[in-house]
């Protein structure tokens, strides 16, 4: 059996996951234009909600993961109320943000440590063997395949919510320029908030699924929010299908680069596409 | 004679008249003793390996007088605290040869010490033998170094050599994380399966923490490997390694070391962790050794150091003993007397010592298999 079906399924598991994070950064990032790296440590606070509720209180596992994706939501519309809405109203600069949003994050992932300790912890039911299917010589577990599909309907969601909705189109105008939205009388703020809520739900979101998937780490935010965010600068930052293509063009790069060099190339071949991106094609591969 | 020159002289006569006394009622003694040392950690983080072997010494020594001695000499042991440092373990090796004038030291334990003690002790002929320091440095550091403590090189040699020989998976794919311990394995590990006449068919290295191993997984079952040797330097990664080369559809059986076989790695394992060999350090599990355990319990408490630790370092009296009948305190004869003394049958199993002064013939491992998320030793 050939190998290359195998890395392509691989390549499309890794860009699902990079693009849901992607996803929720950018919806995050082209309303506030901050650098939010506090949305890493959302997929943590998803992941350990759910963690709490399905493996320790043993509940349903879709209510488990719906109160958790909740939860993670307003986790992060809380920040945004209590933290980086001061900072907007105080007119701080991109890198007060940027350091605020790092504080928060280390913050998080410190308690998460503390509550639940730092030990390694899965979500997937581990007593039996998971699903496995097999498409066109490639293999992928149940848990990838549900990632991915949560992938595909998050961005079609997000692209008709964003359309179609009024909301959707107060939050591309507070995009475009929140001072002017304002004037016309969208209550920003409340714009804002709710594009927090979102996108922390969809960092959450995330991190149930690496729980399931591969496992949970009070640290690991950080490692997918860097992926994430690379899948978003590479696609172009503010575009949601830049996202998710920069996502899977991400997940390609790092698994024919594993195949073609070493398994410790990965993080490595992630920079430098984010470096050639940076210096040839700044604007992503899908300009705003 | 005034006042203080009576008091100068008065302690004169008593502190020789206490030195000839001790002098005089020490010689017969001393005729009839020999006198060995020992160096490692008796203070510190580290002591419970120091004291457990300590315990060790006191039972061998006990049954060796007990038996006759060395030819009719009691065996005596002077304890030097190393500290598992090497400056303290320096100190106390020094102190021992140049003092107490001994011909071997049972030490150290910590690598740290053994390697520190090592040129002191080959400067003046001192036969040292150490039960626990594992540093494959150790290998090189002189002729008068001896241990029993199988090398962390020769503990690698020994999962390619189970692999391959004990179980005849000739092409086996190795997986290992990008650390000093993963790399050192991995190595040994790929160097003997070549002397062996296998062939490593894929060798992958992750970095530290990685939880996405499929590209690599990929690689591997692309392969088509008889076996796979997961070496991870946590149990987190190599469970979470196992679990996804089980999700891939890899069937052949895997093999792994201590690192991965606790609670977190059979954890992130989940149901792949089934029939899942790994290679942990070796115990007292074999006839030798519950019986010396069965002695040593009863006395000092459960082992809560190393059972290795305490059976290598209780054999060890044992071979001292036999090269001091054979030698005297002459050490160089000695020093010939162990690299030639053939197998020893002691509580760890039957071993001798190589050219370097290293163990031969210790299993150094247990092999262990997973069932049902239990772990079961393997016969």
């Amino acid at each position: 059996m050939g190998i290359i079906p195998q890395i392509i399924a691989n390549s499309i598991i890794a860009g699902a996951i990079y693009a849901l994070i992607a996803l929720g950064f950018n919806l995050i990032y082209r309303t506030t234009k901050f650098f939010n790296l506090a949305h890493g440590a959302l997929t943590v606070v998803g992941g350990y909600a759910m963690f709490f509720l399905y493996k320790e209180l043993g509940w349903n596992v879709y209510a488990s993961a719906v109160l958790a994706i909740v939860f993670a939501g307003f986790v992060g519309y809380i920040l945004d109320k209590a933290i980086f809405r001061q900072l907007r109203l105080r007119k701080a600069s991109q890198m007060v943000f940027l350091v605020a949003s790092l504080g928060l994050l280390t913050v998080i992932q410190a308690i998460i440590a503390i509550l639940f300790t730092s030990q390694f912890q899965t979500l997937a039911n581990n007593s039996t063997e998971s699903r496995v299917y097999t498409i066109a010589g490639g293999i992928i577990t149940q848990t990838q395949a549900i990632i991915l599909i949560c992938g595909i309907v998050v961005l079609a969601l997000l692209t008709l919510m964003l359309k179609k909705t009024m909301f959707g189109r107060a939050v591309n105008a507070v995009s475009d320029d929140e001072e002017v939205s304002k004037m016309v009388g969208i209550h920003t703020d409340k714009i804002i908030g709710w594009v927090f809520f979102i996108g922390s739900a969809i960092a959450g979101l995330s991190g149930i699924l690496v729980g399931f998937d591969t496992g949970l780490e009070p640290t690991m935010g950080m490692h997918l929010l860097l992926k994430g965010v690379i899948a978003a600068i590479i696609g172009g930052v503010g575009t949601m299908h830049g996202a998710f293509a920069g996502a899977f063009l991400l997940g390609f790069a790092e698994n024919f680069g594993v195949w073609q060099f070493s398994g410790e190339w990965k993080d490595a071949i992630a920079f430098i596409i984010l470096i050639i991106f940076l210096l040839f094609r700044p604007q992503g591969i899908f300009k705003k | 004679m005034d006042k203080i020159t009576k008091i100068i002289v008065g302690v004169i006569v008593v502190v020789v008249i206490i030195w000839g006394g001790y002098a005089l009622m020490g010689k017969p003694a001393a005729g009839g003793t020999i006198t060995i040392g020992f160096v490692g950690p008796l203070t510190g983080d580290a002591a419970v390996y120091g004291a457990e072997e300590k315990n060790a010494i006191t039972l061998a020594l006990k049954e060796i007088n007990e038996a006759g001695g060395i030819n009719g000499k009691t065996l005596a042991v002077v304890y030097e605290d190393g500290k598992c440092a090497g400056k303290d373990a320096t100190t106390a090796a020094q102190k021992l040869i140049s003092v107490d004038k001994v011909k071997v030291i049972l030490g150290g334990t910590c690598s740290g010490e053994t390697l520190a003690i090592a040129p002191i002790a080959e400067q003046n002929k001192v036969i040292v033998m150490s039960a626990f320091s594992s540093s494959p440095d150790i290998t090189a550091a002189g002729d008068y170094i001896f241990r029993n403590s199988p090398s962390d090189l020769d503990v690698a040699k020994g999962y390619a050599n189970y692999i391959v020989n004990k179980k005849g998976y000739k092409n086996v794919a190795i997986l290992s994380e990008n650390t000093e311990y993963g790399v050192g394995v991995r190595k040994v590990f790929v160097d003997e399966m070549n002397n062996l006449g296998g062939t490593v068919t894929t060798d992958e290295m992750f970095k530290q923490g990685e939880r996405d191993f499929r590209g690599m997984i990929a690689k591997i079952k692309a392969a088509n490997p008889q076996a796979v040797f997961v070496n991870p330097q946590a149990g987190a990664t190599g469970g979470t390694a196992i679990k996804q080369i089980r999700e891939a559809g890899i069937t052949a059986p895997i093999f792994s070391t201590y690192t991965f076989g606790g609670e977190d790695g059979i954890k992130a394992a989940g149901t792949a962790a089934n029939d899942v060999v790994f290679f942990d350090v070796v115990g007292l599990s074999g006839e030798k050794g519950k019986a010396l355990l069965d002695k040593y319990v009863p006395i000092y408490g459960n082992i809560a150091g190393n059972t290795f630790d305490v059976g290598a370092r209780y054999d060890t009296v044992f071979i001292i003993a036999g090269a001091l009948k054979q030698c005297g305190e002459d050490s160089e004869c000695m020093k010939d007397y162990l690299y030639a003394m053939g197998n020893y049958d002691g509580v760890l199993g039957s071993y001798k010592f190589d050219a370097n002064g290293d163990v031969v013939g210790i299993e150094p491992m247990t092999v262990k298999i997973i069932k049902d998320g239990k772990i079961e030793e393997l016969k």
